[in-house]
This record gives C-alpha cells, sequence and structure tokens, in this order.
C-alpha cells in the first residue's frame, strides 16, 4: 500500500533528521570559530561585538538552550536567518536550489545515456580492442579528479574552441549548463557503465534469456527488454544515490564553473561560520536524500513487479 | 517503454548541442569586472570590507572624497569650514543633489545617515568613525533621540560638532560608512538603501552576479559606461579564461598567473598597479614570554631576511616595509628610524641580552592556511632557526585563526592591517595604542605609555608641524620596542582589455567614481 508506505518512512525518517541536526550542531559547536569576526572586520569596539552577539543569540547560557532554540525555529518553519545576510534561509536556499537542480538532471541525464549505453554495448560486443577502450574510458571516468577534468574542459571548450561559456548560470540558457553537467556526470557515467555491464553479463546467462532466444526475438529485443530491464536494478539503486548527492550540491564543480548552486553556498556559510545555514543546509539536503529515496522504492515496484512496498 | 526513453534523451542532447552553438553577445556598453567572492552587504552601515567598499563608492556619496592622489576633495559638500580650534566642521551641500528616487538632498538626511551608524538598534560596527562627535554617549544610552553634535543648520548647510579637536576626521568621512543614504526606517544588513551615486543598485544574485545601471541625472553628469556588472567567478583559471576570451573586462591578477600577465606581449601593456594602504606584518603578543621581552622581540625582526623572501619567494610583488605606516601617509617633515634591518650578529646579541633561556623554548607561528603564506612562515622558520630560535608553523583556516588571534592564544601570528583612511593615525592609534586592545586593532596588546600620550596628542593637534613631530617620535617607539616585525606593504595588479580606455588604479579603493572609465570597440 504505497500511502502507507509513504507515511510508514516519513515517520521513519524523523529520528534520523533529529540525528544529523544534533550531530551537525555538535560538530558546529566543536570546531574552532566565531562568526561575528566575519562581520566586524579589523576594527570594531567590544561593545559592539557584545551587541551582535546577543543579537544572534550567541552568548546564551548552554549550548542546550542554543539547540532547542533552533529546533524551535524549525518547526515554525523558518530555519532561522542567515547571520551574514540577515535573509531566511529558506529563501537563500530557494534562490540556489532552481540551479542546483538544473545541473543535477542534466549531469544526470548524462551519466544515465552515456553509462548505460557504453555498458551494454561492453557487454554484447566481444571485441577485446573495444572492450579494452571501454574499460580504459571507464577506469579514466573513475579515476580523473573532478576539478582536473572541469578546468581540462573549460580549457578545450573555452579557451581553444571558445563555443561553450567557461562559468556562471547565465540567464538560464542551456550552454551554461553543459560543461559543468559533463563533469559532474562522467564520474557516475563510468560507475554505471561498470555496473550495467556486469549486471548485464550476470543475467546473460539465465534461461530465460535462452527461452527469449529461442523463441526466435530480434537480439536487440532481448537486450532491451529482456537482459537491461532485469538488470537494472543495482542500476537504479546507483542512480539515486548519485542524484540525491548532486541535489545536495556540487562544491567542487560548482566552484570552478562559478556555478551557483547549494554546494559552494554551505562550503561558503562553513568559512563564515553561518551556523543557520550550514544546519538548515544540512537538514534540507537530508530531507531531499530520504525522498530521492523513497521515490527510488517506488520506481523498483515499477520495473520489478515482483519487489512489493511493505 | 525503454525506447521511448532513448529518444526523448537523445532528442534532448540534440537540442543541449543545438542551443549551446548560439552564445549571447556580448555588448560593449556594460563594463565586466570579476569578484572572487561575494560581498556582504551594500548597506555603508555594514560595509567592512574592501570589494563592498568599491562598490558603495559607485552607489553613494560622502561629504567629501578622496581622487587619486589622496587628496581631499568637494563630493556632496561643495565646500567647508573647520573652525580655529578644530573641533566644528560646517559643509556646504550642493543644491543640485538628486537621490535615486528624485528627491533632493538635504542636510537632514545626512543627520539621519549619520545617526544610523550610531544607533544601537542598527549596531553597525563602523560606531567608531564618530567617537568624537558631541552627544555621542546620551544618544547611544537613549537619553537623547538625536545626536547633538549632527546639525542641520538648514537643508543645505550641515554642521559637525567634536568634543575636541580631531585631526583624522575629514578623512573618516571618505570612508564607504560615511557616506550618504536616504534613510527609510531602521534596517538589517541585507538592507540596499537608495542612494546619490553615479550608479543605481538594479540587481543582486548572490553568489553569481552583482548588477548596477547608470544614474542618468548624477549630479556630476553621468557616466560613460550604461551598465557595470560584476561577476563571481571564484576559480582563477576560470576567470583567467573568460578574461582571455574577453567576458571580463578587469581581471585583479591572480598570483598564479603573475609572471604570465606581466611578462606575455598581449598583456604586459595593459598591467596596471599600484601600491595599497596596508601592511603585513609578524606580530607578538606582547603580554606574553618571551615576546614581553623588547629585546627579544627585537631579536626576531633582526632576524628575518625580509629582502630576500620579497625578492626570491615573492617576486617583488610588494614593497617592503619599513615601519607600520605606508609611505605615501608619511609627511615629508616627518623623520623616523626605520625598523631594523635583516643583521644576525646583532640578532644574536639581542637575543643574548634579553636574558631569555631560548634554547629551550619552541616558539609557535601561527598564521591563516594560504598557498604563499605557508612558504613566508617557512622561510621565516628557516631565518629564526639561523639565530638559535626553534619555531613550530600551526596553520589554520581563517576564522579559526582569527579567533585565535583574538582570544590571546596566538602568540606569533602573520596578519595585516588595512587603511580604513588615509591617514598616519590610523596606521598607528588602533593598532597600537592601549586603549584599542584586542578586536579594536591593537592585536599585539602593545602598551607603552609614552606611545599611548603622544599618539593621544597628535590626533588631536591642530598645529601641523608640531602634529609631525608628535608622529616622528612615536614612529621612533615603535621602531626600538618592535611590537610588529613589518614585512611589506601589497600591491595591486590589474589587468584590463584593449578596448577598456580611461582606467586608473587608485591606492584606496573608494577613489574609482566609474565617471571616465568607457569602453572602444567596434561590433
Amino acid at each position: 500500500m504505497p500511502a502507507l508506505y509513504l507515511f510508514k518512512k516519513i515517520i521513519e525518517s524523523i529520528p534520523t533528521l533529529v540525528g544529523v541536526t544534533l550531530v551537525t550542531f555538535l560538530l558546529l559547536k566543536l570546531a574552532p570559530g566565531d562568526p561575528v569576526y566575519y562581520l566586524v572586520g579589523e576594527r570594531v569596539t567590544q561593545d559592539r561585538i557584545d551587541s551582535i552577539r546577543q543579537k544572534y543569540h550567541l552568548d546564551d547560557k548552554g549550548w542546550g538552550s542554543q539547540y532547542i532554540l533552533y529546533i524551535k525555529n524549525v518547526f515554525q518553519g523558518g530555519m532561522g536567518r542567515s547571520y551574514i545576510t540577515n535573509k531566511t534561509v529558506i529563501s537563500s536556499f530557494a534562490e540556489r536550489f532552481p540551479n542546483t537542480l538544473r545541473l543535477a538532471l542534466f549531469s544526470i541525464i548524462i551519466s544515465i545515456f552515456s553509462g548505460i549505453t557504453l555498458g551494454i554495448v561492453s557487454a554484447c560486443v566481444k571485441m577485446p580492442f573495444w572492450n579494452q577502450i571501454l574499460t580504459f574510458l571507464t577506469t579514466f571516468g573513475i579515476s580523473t579528479p573532478v576539478f582536473w577534468f572541469g578546468l581540462f574542459l573549460i580549457y578545450i571548450f573555452s579557451r581553444w574552441l571558445q563555443v561553450l561559456p567557461a562559468s556562471g548560470v547565465g540567464n538560464g540558457e542551456i550552454a551554461y549548463v553543459i560543461l559543468p553537467a559533463i563533469t559532474l556526470g562522467s564520474r557516475s557515467a563510468a560507475y554505471l557503465a561498470r555496473m550495467t555491464k556486469t549486471s548485464m553479463e550476470s543475467v546473460k546467462e539465465a534461461r530465460y534469456i535462452g527461452a527469449a532466444r529461442g523463441r526466435g526475438i530480434h537480439p536487440v529485443s532481448i537486450i532491451m527488454r529482456h537482459s537491461l530491464k532485469n538488470a537494472l536494478i543495482p542500476i537504479i539503486t546507483l542512480i539515486g544515490l548519485d542524484f540525491g548527492s548532486y541535489l545536495n550540491g556540487s562544491v567542487l564543480t560548482e566552484t570552478i564553473f562559478g556555478w551557483n548552486g547549494v554546494g559552494s553556498y554551505i562550503v561558503m556559510a562553513i568559512n563564515q561560520r553561518d551556523y543557520p545555514v550550514i544546519m538548515g543546509g544540512i537538514l534540507l539536503g537530508t530531507i531531499i536524500f530520504i525522498g530521492v529515496n523513497i521515490w527510488i522504492d517506488f520506481l523498483y515496484t515499477l520495473f520489478d513487479p515482483r519487489i512489493e512496498l511493505k | 517503454m525503454n525506447k521511448k526513453i532513448f529518444v526523448i534523451f537523445i532528442v534532448g542532447l540534440l537540442l543541449c548541442c543545438g542551443s549551446g552553438c548560439e552564445l549571447e553577445k556580448r555588448v560593449y556598453n556594460t563594463l565586466f569586472v570579476r569578484l572572487k567572492q561575494d560581498i556582504t552587504t551594500l548597506d555603508p552601515a555594514f560595509i567592512v570590507d574592501v570589494d563592498g567598499g568599491m562598490l558603495a563608492a559607485y552607489l553613494y556619496n560622502g561629504l567629501v572624497r578622496l581622487d587619486k592622489e589622496l587628496n581631499i576633495i568637494p563630493d556632496l559638500a561643495e565646500k567647508w569650514e573647520i573652525s580655529p580650534d578644530g573641533a566644528k566642521y560646517r559643509f556646504y551641500l550642493r543644491k543640485d543633489i538628486k537621490f535615486s528616487n528624485g528627491e533632493y538632498l538635504t542636510a537632514g538626511d545626512v543627520k539621519k545617515s549619520f545617526e544610523r551608524i550610531l544607533d544601537p538598534e542598527v549596531s553597525s560596527p563602523r560606531s567608531w568613525i564618530f567617537e568624537k562627535v558631541k552627544g555621542k554617549e546620551s544618544f547611544l544610552l537613549r537619553k537623547s533621540g538625536e545626536v547633538e553634535g549632527f546639525v542641520a543648520v538648514d537643508d543645505h548647510v550641515f554642521e559637525i560638532i567634536l568634543d575636541q579637536p580631531f585631526s583624522p576626521f575629514l578623512s573618516m568621512l571618505t570612508t564607504p560608512n560615511a557616506m550618504v543614504i536616504k534613510p527609510e526606517g531602521k534596517h538589517g544588513i541585507q538592507y540596499i538603501p537608495v542612494g546619490t551615486g553615479p550608479f543605481v543598485f538594479a540587481n543582486w544574485q548572490r553568489g553569481n552576479k552583482i548588477e548596477l545601471i547608470r544614474n542618468d541625472v548624477y549630479f556630476e553628469g553621468k557616466p560613460k559606461l550604461e551598465k557595470l556588472v560584476v561577476r563571481i567567478v571564484p576559480e582563477d583559471f576560470t576567470a583567467i579564461t573568460e578574461f582571455e576570451n574577453g567576458n571580463i573586462d578587469i581581471l585583479e591578477i591572480p598570483r598564479a598567473e603573475f609572471e604570465y600577465f606581466t611578462q606575455y606581449e598581449k598583456w604586459k601593456n595593459l598591467v596596471f598597479s599600484t601600491d595599497i594602504l596596508n601592511t603585513y606584518y609578524l606580530g607578538f603578543n606582547c603580554l606574553e614570554y618571551p615576546y614581553s621581552n623588547p629585546a627579544f622581540r627585537r631579536a626576531v625582526v633582526a632576524g628575518i631576511n625580509r629582502d630576500m623572501i620579497i625578492k626570491n619567494f615573492m617576486n617583488s610583488r610588494v614593497t617592503k616595509a619599513e615601519s607600520p605606516v605606508p609611505k605615501v601617509l608619511i609627511d615629508e617633515k616627518i623623520s623616523f628610524n626605520p625598523q631594523h634591518d635583516y643583521n644576525p650578529s646583532y640578532a644574536k646579541a639581542e637575543l643574548e641580552k634579553s636574558g631569555i633561556d631560548f634554547k629551550n623554548q619552541t616558539l609557535t607561528l601561527v598564521f591563516n592556511s594560504d598557498k604563499e603564506m605557508e612558504g613566508i612562515a617557512e622561510l621565516i622558520q628557516h631565518d629564526l632557526g639561523n639565530i638559535g630560535l626553534k619555531v613550530r608553523l600551526e596553520e589554520l583556516e581563517w576564522t579559526a585563526f582569527k579567533e585565535k588571534i583574538s582570544t590571546g592564544e596566538a602568540k606569533m601570528f602573520i596578519l595585516s592591517w588595512w587603511a580604513d583612511y588615509p591617514d598616519i593615525e590610523n596606521f598607528l592609534y588602533p593598532t597600537f595604542a592601549s586603549v584599542n586592545w584586542g578586536p579594536a586593532g591593537n592585536r599585539v596588546h602593545y602598551k607603552n605609555p609614552q606611545f599611548d600620550k603622544l599618539i593621544e596628542r597628535a590626533r588631536t593637534e591642530v598645529d601641523k608641524s608640531v602634529q609631525d613631530k608628535l608622529y616622528s617620535e612615536a614612529l621612533n617607539i615603535i621602531s626600538n620596542d618592535c611590537p610588529w616585525c613589518c614585512l611589506w606593504h601589497k600591491k595591486k595588479y590589474t589587468v584590463v582589455q584593449p578596448w577598456v580606455k580611461n582606467y586608473f588604479l587608485a591606492p584606496v579603493y573608494n577613489v574609482d567614481k566609474g565617471l571616465e572609465i568607457k569602453l572602444e570597440k567596434r561590433q
């Protein structure tokens, strides 16, 4: 019963969320640093420092009361305001999330398309030379650091060929998203290719494939409908995990391409010790991750009717 | 179903490629400038950083401002008078000044803007710029609803009355914090006020870009640019690519590419540089043993080979510091002994003289994590090793570093002091007067009653020749006591596109109003 399942999952996620906020809060409090120093610059009187502390409840009695204050804020829907910009955390993220979503969608599309295609080809084609090429490509994709690959793409496509912009989100033009999406998606594409290949190979020997062949079904149809569909479960899991993490922002890619997403924003907030933003960002990220996971569970049932959500 | 998905992917990808080829052509009435990091605020009450101050100069005006040679020139006030006792300033405002919302500027707006800086509810970190204004206390304690020392005599005459004469005051009025806005109630840091400047705020996508458009009714004539766009590009390599591709017009040269831009034929004639007002220093916490001993501090200062570090490690990109004060701010009549130069034998002698058992001590040098700083710290460690001092390095992330300095836990550290206003006082009073211990600027907790007395007198002295003498004496005390080992003054280097005309680089970030600069390129 999906509705019941959904309800159960949501209830189950509450301890996770509380745990995440608690751990984040403790880590922030244990880390050295103080947001006030970021706000006041190099010359300020002690009175003003004290009054800013008071304003942000930074001098509250204990960590306990600060944590309770935060949780209260969350339940009132606000998650508080950024110390640095005084904007609500929600609106700060709302400003950047569309960018992150766009990048995540494009990356995952690129990685699904190229990863699965490569995987199928390498599982079905039996030519040592091409198999080696494909192994090389996937090893390359997995082991290349994101920052190196990003700079490499910028060098080729922006500086040398001058066909794609090097940075920024533009006014939403697709051209701006291509390089970051390839950079971000390449790694996951390589993993997907490997996963698809092994998955497909494991079902290749299954008896129903032999039966399908015997019935004279077209080889392409066997690959797409019989092998791939049955090999999809681990692939979907991987896609879900990657997509969830993309939606939480991708710091390196965002920094290299000046992409104004949530990942670089959280890192900036960490540098500035902007506690409400860090807490809010991590909480929202967890919620998104849980959401994506539930969604993936539904996808399982779609591709494999034997799986039931209880 | 899978086939359908595949077809959608292929069509989608083709679409991506198709639209990717048509990039928006850039226009040459808009200036693109790059910043590495977004600014915090555009509200004059809260601006504490250089980049924010630079943009504030485009949006707002002060009563007075600085020209390229750092002279104080009229801005909103066409002229001003200072009373003979130096405690009363009378400003005559221009009558033709309009805010960008169309309203005329009056002395009442100036009064409200200034009171806002002092207002405890606003809690601006820069309240100290008006610390000498009469009636400040009773306003802060809410005994009075206004500041007595800010007087709007009529619509176009504004007076400031100080408790006592204060020589850097006019210079303080050039800071972004003393810029005048149309005050509309009390707002927080996110507020972007209405100003009188040559540009008007248009749009700010945090973390991405800030757009300003020309103010057509600006009182000094409208700027030649139609629009100014600040782009936030965190990665240097990406910024350079954007610059090479002509999408950024002015680029502050990243350290790693210094040689490329200054030596490559295509760019080397388009590089600009200027001394900017700052001093990098090695600070000693003067309260802590062994740094509390002046002879020990002198030994450390004389033990560091700054010339070598600057020439061989920093490619002479910086100017060596002779004293805490950058040279441009030191009047010709001020004469003083510069800080001890590299002299290992003198250093060793001073170490012996200090009577400190340095052989069993390990000193800790704290610095902010940064590739270049790391190298500098290692060189300092090496130099001090040569005179027999053991040094341990501790590298910290910026906020943690700041905290360690503020709590006094860092006993020897590398830090910099940046000018708020171009006056010698700004490099001596906040940094070394004992009333400013801690966050007010005296990070080294230096205290010398004789210096305190001199600097207090110097800043209130009206007679210039007496003042010069006081500053000379004060500088000598610092050179002898060595609370800082003054390292260097950082310079600023920018490179501009060939089509950028009338560009200049000033020692202070808020000199440029963006009136002259223009782009000339046939499209």
